[in-house]
């Protein structure tokens, strides 16, 4: 019996024993996102990015926070040529890739033109393409499956003359068009260099003519490179198991030696947990929902550090669609004697934007952490223009405007119209919310019904044009304003055109900037577009939330930089 | 006996084809933009939502998506999960360790507790030990698996500070991360606690222990709570029968007549509801492995329901259905060997 | 003894019951349960307690979170949001107990009527087919041959319309009256039951004809992509002209052949095929997909419950699992009973078989009916919340016991609070139907002592 208690005893005593906290030179990040892949030409989400962006390196990089500064990474120099036609980067000598071979501009054409031969449906290769080769899809989707053998020879003509070797440290982009973004899009993290003597022997493509049609459209997920890399970054990649992702430092990396070690960034979905675990101190870092957690249960934690700035701002933009012409016949989003072009007058969109509380937003859902946006832009972005006017919760002037609407018919007849927004969304559920009770409040005839849709089914009623209103929201591939004012604006933009806008006036300024290669110049333009959005009410901006970082108090080194997914990167940092 | 096994056995891929169909069926009612669900991750893709459509043919008859799968499907690749980023079979591979190890904790310890229990409440039924039984059982039985398992989190975890959640303590993931990439850590069969012992690594072992702790807790008081009743009723329904009372006339005492006559044929419902539980249990507990956060079949299966992601929904479903099925052969198998009356022909 | 009152089996089984102290606990809680969640509206419109989805308004929002229990006018104190605990507490009592009762009462209902209906007629093959130049079908002929055929043409035309001209709702429909007129038929005198068979052959003709249609069908689509560009590979090639050949051999042997088929084997198999089911991904596909909006369910359940879809589509997805336990207990009972004195005379005495199974045979067996019933709403109730909890259930701003759970869960440390009410709230409910449950199987088992 006594030997049983003993046993009894040491056991608890080893069960119990607190465990330690991470070591210094280790840094461990709980997040809740799952990583999707690690190969750069099929990473779009900013998981998966997060673990590329450290691994990988590309030409020119972001300074610290700045998105206007660049430093030369992979790259030493870089001319532009052929009035932006033309880009030569000069290449960095004696780097070496974690598998031991040298890097030489070899491996940089083979991973841009990898990125143009895969370019998966769901991969971020079409803003290459676009600038590249002028199609934004993999050759398959571009030409289709049966297309000629000549097409598709032409195709790959476009992808081999658009990037090409001039030396073994010379490597030259040749552009269908000028494209003022383009350098922007080189700072992407997934324009990574990869190694392609490595990929090359484990399976990937062949880097030649002979198999490129195969990998034309491939998911890249089922390839070598989605589980393996070789990169020339700091860290060096030990293990993703599906879950977890374990890095090392790279002892022979070009650049300074970073201080931490070690990096495990660990999947967690319960945020309880992962609080508990900052508590403890079993993780540096980690993800922390939205700020009223953060006010409520993890400022004052000993040992926990909130860093936030009101200058931060994230990389994105998000604002309510008006949709000028509703389409689809039975169309459960628009009452049946509700003008199908409602929002096609002005006087209807600017009550609209008069009935948005933009302080209530921000107040309720951000808890006052939030900023107002003046034009679907974010503002640390060129030609983001504070100054144009943002319209005020107002229900008097929304009723003027709302009289004067349709020559007075729609007061007296009334509309009803349906307001959706992607379930689990509890911002845009709150502003759905909200424009419910302000526009009902102002005449009875005016209904509003609310309706959370499942996202797939979000996106493809507004893609189909059914949804008379609804609020979407963008984030940067890019830090290029094109990346958010072409989709915003532009009667073809990926988001625009679910509205059935056409205002010719705004196309031609976008197509103007788009030729603009002078930023200032281009910066006006876009302030010009900026207001003239705001004059006819397109849209409605809605105010972003201040971004903040939880970590324990010893991490030092963090910033904040929206174009990076993992706001900082992990050779920046050390510990106390 | 033999012969029936086998024809049960042979039977198995007649009921795999009925489930495979019936969830690809299902799964067709819903429109290709839904089912392209687990391609879309952006606001970004909108843009591409056709190109996904079209590049993973989502949009083609039921008939023709069921063909290409099934030709795969018997070269065997049962297709690529897009929930765990790898092929479906491998995504077993890895994730049937995790929950197995679960398994191997709770089952045993909760069919012999819960034996043990339910025969004690029937010996002295209607006294206090039966009652009290009684009463837990049934607690047990009606508190919901993540109310205890978010109650031992709070309490434990969070309170006490004992044992841990998830697989391993970071920097133990870090390290066996190193050391497998440097050949000096061999994962043999994916059970850390195992992998510990057979590396020499005992502090992986407790370590891995520590963590399943919390888990194995919750898994054996909510199943064995069902045994025991199980357990109760019928081991009470034996003892009333006449053959135990002619044993006790026959003057044998009451320990013999209770644990070698009775109790043998009380565990046949006992063996069937053990059985199902078993294949349950290895099927992952979703419940348990999400509110733990380990990574088992479980959660994987209910992550691939919530994107709807077709390859790794029909992956599970097989497994869980061929898990099933070998149960209930086990089960009858059993049967015969612990009940002589009983004979398949 | 009392000479001058009549003991009824109720009223016996209602002494027995009283004597089960838990279980009129057990009962007295669950009426209280479901007193207040039948009365809630009326508590908030009495101001009692809040609009469960009431959010505070008004600057420092932040200080109306998370109030602990015993703040004033929030006795169980307020979630992430502000809002009410006690109230939606309550009203997530109505949903849970909604689905329940509703579960368990759908299911019983069903998997008695299956289960008697598989107990009942094991063993009597009931004739499914029979071509239109077998041996049963030419002994329809002879009198009255005319109409038969006639009939059986009529039969034959209306299900290949419905197959091929209408949509699978409609056709669904159509087959269930084409069901109906021959159950109709079948009660005229006379002539009666030879038009029904008739009829109903000639419907069973057009389902061979069909099925024969889809397997060319199937192979041809199958087959095309690749026989347009030639790359068939032999085998694909073999089984493109076999499925030719199989549907021939089907419509061959539909001329002469006949099927009959046993209810009893084919309910029992169906049962088998649900039990051998992985639950819970079908469980998850059917949730999601009666979910969707663009879905035949989806939108039927969106246009009638509109918000409360999800609790809709919840309990129908736990009926269809729900009907397999009490159909197989009651297939059992039936089997039994059906071979008893009572059951002979009243076969003998011709009475109609409809009134045979449920005015002799489920009165009979409705004690293990009852009591399965019971425990079925602790268990819909567990099952519920489970998938809530998993987010598959019932969706936000409806509250249910388990949806709460799923919120508190990201504050479990933070404010326990929030998840001991919903999880004590379920552990009572279901305990308390289980000590009914087992009260009510003691109290309708007549071998009990009294």
């Amino acid at each position: 019996m006594r030997r049983k208690i003993g046993i009894l005893a040491t056991l608890s005593l080893l069960l119990g024993v607190a465990l330690a906290a991470v070591p210094k030179d280790t840094y461990v990040y709980m997040t809740f996102g799952d990583i999707d892949t690690l190969d750069p030409a099929q990473a779009y989400d900013t998981a998966s990015l997060h673990i590329i962006e450290n691994v990988y390196e590309t030409l020119y990089t972001y300074k610290k926070d700045s998105l206007t500064e660049y430093e030369p990474l992979l790259a030493t120099s870089y001319e532009i040529k052929d009035g932006g036609k033309t880009y030569i980067f000069h290449l960095r000598k004696g780097v070496q890739f974690h598998s031991g071979n040298p890097m030489t501009c070899r491996d940089a054409e083979y991973s841009f033109e990898r990125i143009l031969v895969t370019n998966p449906g769901d991969g971020p290769g079409w803003f290459f393409a676009e600038s590249l080769i002028g199609y934004d899809s993999n050759a398959k989707s571009a030409l289709g499956e049966n297309a000629s053998q000549e097409a598709y020879d032409q195709y790959w003509e476009l992808i081999d003359k658009s990037v090409e070797c001039d030396d073994l440290y010379t490597l030259r982009f040749t552009l269908v068009k000028p494209d003022p973004s383009f350098f922007a899009k080189l700072l992407y993290a997934g324009a990574a260099i990869i190694d392609s003597k490595w990929a090359i022997q484990n399976g990937e493509w062949s880097g030649t003519k002979k198999d490129w049609l195969d990998w034309a459209g491939k998911d890249l997920r089922q390839g070598f490179l989605h589980k393996n890399m070789s990169g020339t970054g700091p860290y060096k990649l030990v293990k993703w198991d599906g879950e977890n992702v374990v890095a090392e430092a790279f002892d022979k990396y070009w650049g300074e030696k970073p201080k931490i070690k070690r990096v495990l960034v660990q999947i967690v979905k319960e945020q309880a947990t992962r609080l508990e675990a900052l508590k403890r101190g079993d993780a540096d870092r980690v993800t922390v929902n939205d700020w009223a957690t953060v006010e409520s249960q993890v400022r004052g934690l000993p040992g926990v550090k909130v860093w936030s700035d009101p200058n931060w701002a994230p990389a994105g933009a998000g604002v309510i669609f008006f949709n000028f012409k509703v389409e689809g016949e039975d169309n459960p989003y628009i009452g049946k004697n509700t003008p199908r072009d409602l929002f096609s007058d002005l006087n209807v969109r600017r009550a609209f934007a008069h009935l948005v509380d933009q302080e209530a937003l921000i107040e309720e859902i951000f808890l006052g952490h939030g900023v107002k946006l003046t034009m679907a832009l974010p503002p640390s972005f060129l030609g983001y223009d504070p100054t144009i006017p943002i319209y005020e919760f107002d229900p008097d002037k929304a009723e003027a405007y709302f009289k004067k609407a349709f020559g007075g018919k729609l007061w007296d007849e009334g509309f009803e119209i349906t307001i959706t927004y992607n379930q689990g969304n509890t911002f845009r559920q709150t502003i759905a919310e909200m424009l419910k009770a302000n526009v009902e409040a102002i005449n009875p005839k005016f209904r509003v019904n609310v309706r959370g849709l499942q996202w797939p089914d979000y996106l493809r009623s507004a893609r189909n044009k059914l949804l008379p209103i609804w609020p979407l929201g963008w984030i940067a591939d890019y830090a290029d304003p094109d990346n958010f004012i072409h989709p915003f604006y532009h009667s073809k933009g990926a988001l625009a055109k679910r509205q059935n806008l056409k205002i010719p006036e705004l196309d031609r300024l976008i197509e103007e900037a788009r030729a603009t290669v002078d930023p200032e110049k281009r910066a006006e333009i876009y302030k010009k577009i900026g207001r003239l959005a705001h004059d006819l009410a397109v849209n409605v901006p809605l105010p972003s939330q201040s971004p903040f970082i939880v970590t324990r108090d010893n991490l030092k080194g963090v910033y904040y930089n929206p174009m990076r997914s993992g706001t900082f990167l992990w050779k920046d940092i050390y510990k106390e | 006996m033999l012969v029936y096994a086998i024809r049960r056995v042979l039977q198995l891929p007649i009921v795999l084809f009925v489930v495979s169909v019936v969830i690809v069926g299902l799964l067709q009612f819903l429109p290709p933009t839904a089912r392209a669900a687990a391609y879309v991750k952006s606001e970004q893709q909108l843009a591409h939502i056709d190109e996904i459509i079209k590049q993973y043919n989502l949009d083609a008859p039921f008939y023709v998506q069921y063909w290409t799968w099934l030709k795969n499907a018997l070269k065997g690749n049962l297709g690529f999960s897009r929930v765990d980023k790898k092929p479906v079979l491998e995504a077993i591979a890895t994730r049937l360790p995790v929950s197995a190890e679960l398994v191997l904790y709770a089952f045993l310890p909760t069919l012999l507790f819960s034996i043990w229990l339910g025969t004690l409440a029937a010996i002295h039924r209607d006294r206090f030990l039966d009652q009290l039984i009684r009463v837990l059982a049934v607690v047990f039985w009606s508190l919901p698996t993540f109310v205890l398992g978010i109650a031992l989190v709070a309490v434990v975890y969070g309170y006490l500070k004992l044992f841990g959640i998830g697989r391993l303590p970071p920097d133990l993931i870090i390290q066996l991360a190193q050391q497998a990439n440097a050949g000096e850590f061999r994962y043999y069969t994916g059970l850390l606690s195992l992998d510990g012992l057979l590396n020499g690594r005992l502090d992986v072992t407790l370590a891995a222990l520590k963590h399943l702790v919390l888990p194995t807790i919750t898994l054996i008081l909510v199943l064995g709570a069902q045994i025991v009743r199980v357990m109760r009723s019928s081991m009470l329904d034996e003892l009333g029968k006449d053959y135990v009372r002619t044993a006790r006339a026959k003057g044998l005492p009451e320990k013999v007549v209770h644990y070698k006559h009775a109790r043998r044929n009380a565990l046949i419902p006992v063996i069937t509801l053990a059985g199902l539980m078993f294949a349950f249990m290895l099927n992952g507990v979703v419940i348990t492995e999400t509110i733990f956060n380990l990574p088992g079949l479980g959660q994987w299966a209910a992550a691939a329901a919530v994107q709807l992601d077709q390859p790794s929904i029909l992956g599970f479903a097989l497994f869980t259905a061929l898990i099933v099925a070998l149960a209930n052969i086990a089960v009858d198998v059993l049967y015969a060997l612990v009940d002589p009356r009983i004979r398949y022909e | 003894m009392a000479q001058n009152r009549i003991e009824t089996p109720w009223t016996l089984a209602w002494r027995r019951f009283r004597r089960h102290r838990m279980a009129i606990f057990s009962l007295g809680i669950i009426i209280l349960l479901v007193a207040l969640a039948l009365s809630a509206p009326l508590l908030v419109r009495l101001g009692w307690i809040p609009d469960p989805n009431l959010q505070p308004e008004g600057p420092n929002l932040a200080a109306s979170y998370f109030l602990p229990p015993g703040t004033p006018g929030h006795p169980l104190g307020t979630d992430e949001l502000g809002r009410d605990v006690l109230s939606r507490l309550i009203y997530g009592g109505r949903i849970s107990l909604l689905v329940g009762f509703t579960v368990a009462l759908s299911s019983v209902l069903i998997g008695t009527l299956v289960g008697a209906i598989a107990g009942y007629f094991a063993g009597r093959a009931f004739l499914f087919f029979a071509g239109p130049a077998s041996p049963t079908y030419r002994e329809l002929l002879g009198r009255g041959g005319l109409a038969v055929v006639l009939l059986s043409l009529v039969g034959l035309g209306t299900a290949l319309y419905l197959f091929y001209r209408t949509e699978p709702g409609t056709a669904l429909l159509g087959f269930a009256g084409a069901l109906l007129a021959a159950y109709l038929l079948n009660r005229l005198p006379g002539l009666g039951e030879k038009l029904a068979r008739a009829l109903w052959y000639g419907f069973s003709w057009a389902l061979l004809l069909g099925f024969a249609g889809l397997i060319v069908d199937v192979a041809r689509t199958l087959a095309e992509p690749g026989m347009a560009r030639g790359d068939l590979s032999p085998i694909e090639l073999a089984g493109y002209y076999l499925a030719h050949l199989g549907a021939l051999a089907l419509l061959a042997f539909g001329v002469v052949g006949r099927i009959a088929l046993d209810v009893d084997v084919v309910i029992s198999r169906i049962i088998d095929f649900m039990l051998s089911l992985p639950g819970l991904p079908i469980l998850l596909v059917l949730s999601a997909f009666m979910r969707n909006p663009e879905s035949a369910l989806g939108k039927l359940t969106a246009s009638l419950f509109g918000e409360a879809a999800s609790v809709a589509i919840i309990i129908l997805i736990l009926v269809v699992f729900g009907w397999i336990t009490t159909a197989r207990i009651v297939r059992g009972l039936i089997l039994s009973l059906r071979e008893q004195e009572f059951t002979l005379a009243a076969q003998a005495l011709g009475v109609s078989e409809t009134r045979i199974v449920f005015r002799h045979l489920v009165p009979n067996a409705i004690a293990p009916i009852i009591v399965d019933a019971t425990l079925q709403v602790g268990l819909a109730i567990l099952v519920e919340a489970g998938l809530s909890f998993l987010g598959f259930g019932i969706q936000p701003p409806v509250a249910t016991w388990g949806n709460m759970l799923t919120g508190a869960q990201d504050y479990i440390f933070y404010a326990p609070h929030l998840a001991i009410f919903p999880g004590l709230a379920i552990l009572l409910t279901v305990l308390a139907f289980n000590y009914v449950g087992d009260g009510l199987r003691d109290a309708l088992d007549p071998r009990s002592r009294v």
